[in-house]
């Protein structure tokens, strides 16, 4: 068989590639399109905005899917000893990413009135974050900055108009240079990848980090430093309040001063921008795409501890204490990273007080309300997932059906609130309550599915 | 916990994966006190059968009873006694050994700190590195150490020495020695390796086909399985129709043959029947497996 179709099968024997890519090109090309269906009738702008959004995000699920995909296949033993492996798949890599990001979105405007280079600059969005993927895997947790996005214009949160403005292509000069950015990114990307693959971690396309090549890499070990003292902290504080269930968090132990490092990057950056750009909403927009960041920051450490729970469930607890233990030792994890991605959230609102507006709280409050919801949620999902082999596409087809269901309710529910006049002085709230009920019930109703899971699962 | 009869009691029990029966009505007890060397081939099912008996597996059909307990149900006070090392231990590559060994020592309430920092130091296990840093034979080591931290009263090791060089090995088979001299401690161990077997079992279990082919001491193994050379004047037949014959080779008028049971009556019978001078060789494990599995 001719040696690019060999390459050409690796993504099309996957199933996570006709489901992720099937449903973005349902999404992008047959729903989406549905809207222009009548020529008399002016398309819905909010069903259009949150098809478009959600064409984004499935092109950057499959977008970045493939990346990992490839990453794999650069930087595995086969590379390394089969002749004639790198081109085929290095070539056919960078066939596919500008069809998913491009060649898809050009293909939509065409069937709809969009412009073309408001759909593909919105596309190459994704095909950034791919790029990123291949080189830094862990990136492909920028794909939760999307939903909160359509939260965040949605609700006219601060920052709303800048993203807005690129969102209906009214920024030309910011469109081509993200389009020019992604098609250089990801054939780049892919060259640099090959050329340090020695050094690169065999990540699988699961996740499944390789943690021996992390702890070797010299980049990390001021970081392992840190982690030491707090885990020496940990182990030397017995005794103290819920210690029962704090012990199990020793071995995911992250230190004061990370935290406080973190933090000061943050105000660095969120400072620099708005000096920068002169606008303090860029700098809001900057903390809480940090913050968003900071919320999957547990998830590595628990993906590698959940599946290895042998010696963790032979400990001498019942099986019923392990997994509350367990559980509720992950909950206090993901709760701690959350406080710390709201600080790095409130962070962005310093410029805000600094010009003098100090009615902060309540904006504030709903942004911080955004992040415990979406913390829920991937409590959730990650319990419900980090056992299962191919969790990845598993973990984000459930955090893109969640936010599906979230905006269908939404736009059902900001339908039926229009008829009702007495309702519009709370209109305002709607968007914000939708997001935490419909998410933080879908995050609590699959952590309890989890655990009755858990208590009888068997355990490798 | 040392009063009692069994440490272990499988019965009847049946694993099914991927509608491929690993375990097939399965019975097996171990008594207290004993070395056990589970032996079998590769996908006998010894994992299988280990998960069982530790309840990180439940079985189909039968029950798993470990120190008096139902495995699936383990009380907290029962795994205090158990230690376990796993075929390919999973530790934090992240974290330094020292902390590794805090940690695990942090849910035991007697843990010898003592002993791990002896056994550490015996098998030059590196405490300042990373887990991540360490060698596949290192690592090992490491959850051998952390399995004995506490003094399990029933030691369960899946592999423990296949990652092992020959002189890390028998420091090992030395502990294991140790823990055993005592008499009150017993020890379940799956290997491959029947040298090592044979130094530290008292008993021997063969998992074949699903089920337990031999259980019971190894001495009673090597009496009971013999390798027989017949030489005749005459030409031997093709097949021996004889009871007991796990394998024959037959050459013209000479033949090797394997009984799973040696009899006075059944050499006798030889003779007379063929003619024949019998020659009875003892086997050792390594053959005794062999010859069991048809290799």
């Amino acid at each position: 068989m001719n040696r690019y179709a060999q390459v050409a099968r690796t993504y099309l024997g996957r199933l996570r590639f006709w489901i992720f890519g099937g449903l973005y090109l349902w999404v992008a090309l047959v729903i989406l399109p549905t809207r222009w269906a009548t020529p008399h009738e002016r398309p819905d702008r909010g069903l259009v905005a949150t098809g478009l959004l959600l064409s984004l995000l499935l092109s950057g699920v499959t977008g970045s899917l493939a990346a990992l995909h490839l990453r794999r296949l650069l930087t595995g033993p086969a590379a390394h000893v089969v002749p004639g492996f790198v081109g085929p798949h290095l070539l056919v890599g960078a066939l596919v990413s500008p069809v998913i990001w491009a060649a898809v979105p050009w293909a939509q405007a065409n069937m709809t009135a969009m412009s073309p280079l408001r759909v593909i600059a919105l596309g190459s969005l994704a095909g950034t974050l791919s790029a990123l993927v291949l080189l830094w895997p862990r990136a492909i947790v920028l794909l939760g900055l999307l939903p909160v996005f359509l939260v965040w214009i949605a609700t006219q949160r601060p920052g709303a108009a800048l993203l807005v403005r690129f969102f209906n292509g009214e920024e030309p000069l910011a469109s081509t240079a993200a389009i020019v950015l992604a098609v250089l990114a990801y054939p780049i990307a892919a060259l640099a990848l090959v050329l340090a693959r020695d050094r690169a971690g065999t990540f699988s396309d699961e996740l499944v980090l390789d943690r021996s090549h992390e702890v070797t890499s010299r980049w990390k070990q001021p970081l392992l430093h840190l982690r030491d003292a707090a885990i020496e902290w940990r182990i030397g504080s017995p005794g103290r309040f819920a210690w029962q269930w704090r012990r199990w968090l020793i071995p995911c132990a992250a230190s004061w001063t990370e935290i406080g490092l973190l933090l000061a990057l943050v105000i660095a950056v969120v400072t620099a921008t708005g000096l920068a750009s002169g606008n303090a909403d860029a700098a809001l927009l900057v903390a809480a795409v940090a913050g968003i960041v900071v919320l999957f920051i547990p998830l590595s450490s628990w993906r590698f501890r959940s599946m290895a729970l042998a010696g963790e469930c032979t400990r001498p607890v019942t099986r019923r204490q392990f997994v509350r233990q367990f559980m509720g030792a992950m909950l206090w994890d993901f709760a701690g990273w959350t406080a710390v991605a709201s600080l790095v959230s409130a962070l962005g609102y310093l410029p805000l007080a600094w010009a003098g507006e100090w009615n902060l709280l309540s904006q504030f409050g709903g942004h911080a309300a955004i992040l415990w919801t979406l913390s829920i949620l991937l409590y959730g999902i990650a319990l419900a997932t980090l056992r299962l082999r191919y969790w990845l596409p598993w973990f984000l087809g459930l955090l893109i059906g969640s936010l599906f269901t979230m905006g269908y309710v939404l736009s059902w529910l900001t339908y039926w609130w229009n008829q009702v006049p007495k309702l519009q002085q709370f209109r305002p709230f709607l968007g914000v309550t939708v997001f935490i009920v419909v998410l933080a019930g879908f995050g609590l109703l699959l952590g309890a599915l989890a655990y009755r899971r858990w208590l009888t699962m068997e355990v490798n | 916990m040392n009063n009692r009869e069994n440490v272990l009691e499988l019965v009847a029990v049946s694993k099914i994966y991927s509608g491929r029966p690993v375990l097939d009505r399965l019975d097996l007890a171990i008594p207290a006190g004993s070395v056990v060397g589970l032996l079998g081939k590769n996908g006998a099912g010894k994992t299988t059968l280990i998960r069982c008996a530790l309840g990180l597996a439940k079985p189909e059909h039968g029950t798993a009873t470990i120190l008096g307990e139902t495995a699936w149900n383990l009380s907290a006070s029962a795994k205090e006694h158990i230690g376990y090392v796993p075929q390919t231990p999973q530790l934090y590559p992240w974290m330094r050994v020292r902390h590794i060994i805090d940690y695990v020592g942090s849910f035991y309430r007697r843990w010898n700190r003592a002993l791990v920092d002896q056994l550490a130091r015996d098998w030059k296990i590196p405490l300042a590195q990373r887990a991540g840093t360490l060698s596949v034979g290192e690592l090992q080591k490491l959850a051998i150490v952390l399995a004995l931290g506490h003094e399990p009263d029933f030691l369960v090791l899946d592999e423990p020495v296949a990652a092992l060089d020959p002189a890390a090995r028998r420091e090992f088979l030395k502990v294991v020695l140790e823990i055993a001299a005592g008499g009150s401690r017993s020890v379940l161990f799956s290997t491959h390796i029947t040298s090592d077997l044979e130094r530290v079992a008292d008993r021997v279990a063969i998992l074949q086909s699903g089920a337990i082919s031999f259980f019971g001491e190894l001495g009673e193994l090597k009496d009971r399985i013999k390798r027989l050379r017949l030489v005749s004047t005459n030409t031997f037949p093709e097949a021996f129709d004889l009871p007991g014959i796990l394998r024959q080779r037959i050459d013209g008028n000479e033949a090797l043959l394997t009984t799973r049971e040696i009899t006075a009556e059944l050499v006798e019978r030889i003779e007379s029947q063929w003619h024949a001078t019998v020659e009875i060789q003892d086997l050792n494990l390594e053959e005794i497996f062999l010859e069991l599995h048809d290799e």
